[in-house]
């Protein structure tokens, strides 16, 4: 379940955060820990507008921390979730 | 979220609230009716505040009220003054009210709900006031509204300069201004109605209109600078997606027989977006 902070950002009853910040970028947010992510929009096959996404994009957090590969799938499900509740799909580049 | 429905104004350089309502009826706001609707809808809110003495009790009607009436009250709310009716509600009176819910769902801004002065209840002196960096400057627009300010600014470009650009990252905007500076050429954002656009900033947690919206609009804009391209239309470009935007771009190229063919010139062979 997500509520929407405001028209560009939503909290999922989990605790994260996905907030757009700019125009190529949306901030996943986990308590105090942040991964700014950069997008490119796209076009899904059907005509939904997509964020595309880089496959590194969750290897680490902001501050250095590294990310192990269970932990970026789990974000990474997360931000394609809440970006879903959005109405935009999520693409990752190469995949 | 509701789509973006409340109605504007525009001033001489910078659009503001006038707590309008647009139901699709009324014709593109011009300076000419600025006036006027500010008059009129000033009227109308203290039309319905006059007869009450409770700002609060006429609050709590309000949320009853259609939600084309509360767009407007919304509007008025999140614009420069609340004035009689509300005027001496508390801050978390305001911030949680049905009222500004409401409103909200009617698609005016008041999530970022920061008040100002606001003092004792049915104070008559004190003005309530949002602070003004809160209020999108496009607060109020439709899509449509954004589009046509865009095309009407201009989203042409001379004959063999179009330049566009994709999968450059985050600084997309500044490589390739940069490269049309060095070598020739105009990006959208070089154009007058992409450069407005540009600053309007339509994305982030203050954007008056969902991402989606904020989406279509980049891309019909896009879109539209290319169908007014012509000759030859050159590309510097990153590591692009097969959903991007960009193959859009493509497309309409085709499809624009003024437009004789297009060099792409991979401008950072190496470059990764976000790295």
């Amino acid at each position: 379940m997500f509520k929407w902070l405001n028209k560009q950002g939503v909290q999922s009853d989990k605790g994260y955060i996905v907030q757009v910040t700019g125009r190529f970028t949306i901030e996943y947010r986990e308590k105090n820990k942040v991964i700014e992510v950069y997008v490119e929009p796209g076009i899904l096959d059907n005509g939904r507008f997509c964020t595309i996404i880089e496959p590194h994009a969750f290897h680490k957090w902001d501050d250095g921390t590294p990310i192990n590969k269970d932990r970026q799938m789990e974000i990474l499900k997360n931000f394609t979730d809440a970006m879903e509740f959005q109405n935009i799909g999520v693409v990752v580049h190469g995949e | 979220m509701p789509d973006f429905n409340i109605g504007i104004s525009y001033s001489d350089t910078t659009p503001r609230f006038t707590g309008a309502t647009n139901n699709g009826l009324r014709p593109m706001p011009n300076i000419k009716s600025h006036h006027h609707h500010h008059h009129k809808h000033k009227s109308k809110l203290e039309e319905y505040g006059k007869p009450i003495a409770g700002g609060l009790i006429l609050l709590a009607g309000i949320a009853l009220l259609p939600e084309a009436v509360l767009a407007t009250m919304g509007s008025i709310i999140t614009g420069v003054t609340i004035g009689p009716i509300v005027e001496g509600a508390t801050l978390d009176y305001l911030a949680n009210s049905a009222f500004v819910q409401a409103a909200t769902r009617a698609g005016a801004i008041v999530s970022s709900g920061k008040y100002l002065n606001i003092h004792s209840i049915f104070s008559k002196t004190k003005s309530t006031q949002i602070i003004s960096n809160e209020i999108h400057p496009l607060s109020g627009w439709t899509v449509k509204q954004v589009l046509s300010k865009a095309e009407q600014l201009g989203l042409e470009t001379p004959k063999d300069s179009l330049l566009l650009w994709s999968g450059l990252g985050s600084s997309g905007v500044k490589l390739s201004r940069e490269f049309a500076e060095a070598n020739g050429g105009m990006t959208l954002e070089m154009t007058r109605g992409g450069a407005w656009l540009d600053k309007m900033d339509l994305f982030g947690p203050n954007s008056p209109v969902s991402f989606s919206e904020a989406m279509l609009i980049w891309k019909r804009v896009s879109l539209l600078t290319v169908r007014n391209a012509s000759g030859q239309v050159r590309a510097v470009i990153g590591q692009v997606s097969p959903k991007s935007i960009y193959n859009a771009e493509l497309r309409e190229i085709l499809s624009n027989p003024k437009i004789t063919g297009i060099d792409e010139l991979q401008l950072r062979p190496r470059f990764v977006a976000g790295r």
